[in-house]
C-alpha cells in the first residue's frame, strides 16, 4: 500500500477498481492546517481525468500493470488483435483502448500492450514510425510561401498536414505523440 | 540576510540565538517533527525557544535559523527551510502587518539595486499599498460560505487552498486576517468579536509567506488549546507531544504581546520570480 506522502507525478494507483495514473501533483499545507496531496488523475482504460484531493492517513493500492511486447496482426468487426511474440498468445483491444493510435498502427507492428490485471488496456506506439502516402494532391506551383502544407492520406487513412513537395507512394516520418510530419524518409 | 537584519536592528530588535532543536515542543495537529538522538526534537519553529523571552522585559527580538518539518515536500515546502521569527511586547497583530510590509519593501528596493533578477515582488513598494481582507470577507466572496459562523476545518482548509489562494489578487501584498477562533492555535481571541482570533498571514502572489497573531499569553487556556491538538494528533496517526511546561509557565508572565513567523525561502523564490522551492534550495540539500 502506498500511504499519502508517497503520492508523486507518474504513480500509478488504484480507486474504485481502476488504475489511475497520477498527471499532475501538488502538495498544499495552509498555515496551520492539515497537509493536503492534491492529484490530477488519468484513468489508464478510459482516459477519463478527474482532480482529487488526499489527505495524511489515505491509503491508496498500488496499480498491477504489466507492459508485454506484442505484434499488431490486423483489425476486423471484433477490434485489434495482437499477438505475443514468444508465448504466441493473442488479445483483442477495442476501439476505445486503442484511440489515435489506430492511426499510425501498420501490419507486423511491434507495440508495448499494457496490462491491467491481465487485461490489455491500452498500448504504446513507438515515438516514429514510417508510413506511405497513398494520396496526395500536386504541390500548386508557383506557391513559395515557406512552412506551406498541404493534406496528404497516409496507408492507414490518416490525413496529415506534409510540405508541398511530397508526393504520392514517398514514405514519411511521423511522431505519434503529436501525430505530425517529422521528415520525408524515402521519395 | 544584511538587509533584512539591518531593517530588525534599525527598528531597534535584538537578535537571539536559539538551539534548532530541544527537549520539548509545542504540540501541534497538523506539524509532523523529526526526532534526533536521546528524543531531542529537530524543532519545526523557534517559537518555543523564543516566546519566553517576552517575559524577561525584552521589548523587542528576532531570529533567523532553521527549521524542519517531517514530510512537508512540494512547490513551496521543504522538510528543512530558513524561519524568520520577530516578537515585539506591547503590541497587537496590527503592529506586525505594518512591520511585513515596511520590511517587504525594503528588501524588494534592496534585491531591485543590487541584483538582477527582477519579479512582481520587486516591482513593488510600500506605496503601491497592500490588500487587507477578512476570513469572513475572502470566503464570503470567493468559497461562498462563512467559516467565522460554521466550525467545518476540512472544507476550511480544502477551500483556502483551492478557492481563496488562486482568487487572491497578485498585484500586491495581501494580508488576509481574523481567522476562526477554531483555528486560533497560540493566538489570542479578538475582545471585540469572540467568533474570530487576532491572527493573520500574509501573502504574496498566493504563496502563504507569513503567519502572525496577537499571542495569547494566558497559560491555562493555552494547555486547554495544546491538549486539544495532542487529541488531533493521535487521531491522525501522530504520537501525542508532552505539554512543554517550561513554554506553559513562562506564558503567563510575558506582558500583551505579538509574534510573527516569515519563510525566508519563499520570500526568496518570489524576490527572483521562482515556480519551485528547489530553485533556492542548495543542490546538496
Amino acid at each position: 500500500m502506498y500511504e499519502s506522502s508517497d503520492l508523486r507525478k507518474g504513480l500509478k494507483i488504484i480507486i474504485d477498481g481502476q488504475p489511475y495514473i497520477i498527471t499532475d501533483f501538488q502538495f498544499s499545507k495552509p498555515g496551520k492546517g492539515q497537509a493536503l496531496y492534491r492529484c490530477k488523475l488519468k484513468n489508464m482504460i478510459t482516459g477519463y481525468t478527474m482532480d482529487r484531493t488526499y489527505r495524511s492517513g489515505d491509503k491508496f493500492e498500488p496499480a498491477n500493470l504489466e507492459e508485454r511486447r506484442m505484434q499488431y496482426l490486423y483489425s476486423d468487426g471484433e477490434g485489434y488483435h495482437f499477438m505475443d511474440t514468444k508465448t504466441y498468445d493473442q488479445v483483442t483491444l477495442t476501439d476505445e483502448n486503442i484511440g489515435e493510435a489506430k492511426n499510425f498502427l501498420q501490419d507486423n507492428m511491434e507495440v508495448d500492450v499494457l496490462f491491467f490485471n491481465e487485461t490489455p488496456i491500452s498500448i504504446n506506439l513507438p515515438n516514429f514510425v514510417q508510413l506511405k502516402v497513398v494520396q496526395a494532391d500536386p504541390g500548386v506551383k508557383g506557391d513559395t510561401a515557406t512552412g506551406a502544407t498541404k493534406p496528404a492520406t497516409l496507408e492507414t487513412g490518416y490525413t496529415i498536414q506534409v510540405p508541398l513537395f511530397i508526393e504520392e507512394g514517398d514514405i514519411l516520418k511521423i511522431d505519434t505523440r503529436t501525430g505530425q510530419y517529422v521528415e520525408r524518409v524515402k521519395s | 540576510m544584511l538587509t533584512i537584519r539591518s531593517w530588525f536592528y534599525q527598528h531597534n530588535f535584538i537578535e537571539i540565538q536559539v538551539p534548532c532543536s530541544a527537549k520539548e515542543a509545542i504540540p501541534e495537529a497538523n506539524i509532523d517533527l523529526f526526532k534526533a538522538e536521546g528524543g531531542r526534537y529537530l524543532l519545526p519553529s523557534p517559537e518555543l525557544h523564543l516566546k519566553p523571552h517576552l517575559s524577561l522585559c525584552i521589548e523587542a527580538f528576532f531570529h533567523i535559523g532553521p527549521a524542519f518539518r517531517k514530510n512537508e515536500k512540494g512547490q513551496i515546502h521543504s522538510p528543512e527551510f530558513t524561519i524568520l521569527e520577530w516578537y515585539r511586547a506591547e503590541a497587537d497583530y496590527t503592529v506586525l502587518m505594518k512591520d511585513c510590509l515596511d520590511m517587504l519593501s525594503t528588501i524588494s528596493a534592496a534585491f531591485r539595486n543590487n541584483t538582477c533578477f527582477t519579479s512582481a515582488l520587486t516591482d513593488w513598494s510600500l506605496e503601491k499599498g497592500a490588500y487587507i481582507f477578512t476570513i469572513e470577507d475572502a470566503f464570503t466572496q470567493y468559497a461562498h460560505w462563512n467559516p467565522v459562523e460554521l466550525h467545518d476545518e476540512r472544507k476550511f482548509e480544502q477551500d483556502l487552498v483551492t478557492k481563496i489562494e488562486p482568487a487572491l489578487p497578485a498585484d500586491l501584498p495581501v494580508i488576509l486576517k481574523d481567522f476562526p477562533s477554531w483555528a486560533s492555535s497560540l493566538s489570542k481571541i479578538k475582545e471585540s468579536d469572540q467568533r474570530v482570533c487576532e491572527r493573520f498571514e500574509l501573502y504574496f502572489q498566493g504563496v502563504e509567506l507569513a503567519n502572525g497573531f496577537t499571542e495569547l499569553v494566558n497559560t491555562e487556556e493555552q494547555q486547554k488549546r495544546f491538549q486539544k491538538e495532542n487529541i488531533k494528533r493521535v487521531k491522525q496517526g501522530l504520537e501525542p507531544i508532552d505539554l512543554p511546561k517550561t513554554f506553559l509557565t513562562a506564558l503567563n508572565q510575558c506582558p500583551p504581546s505579538a509574534g510573527i513567523a516569515l519563510g525566508i525561502d519563499r520570500l526568496l523564490m518570489l524576490l527572483v520570480g521562482a515556480k519551485d522551492i528547489s530553485q533556492v534550495i542548495l543542490p546538496l540539500f
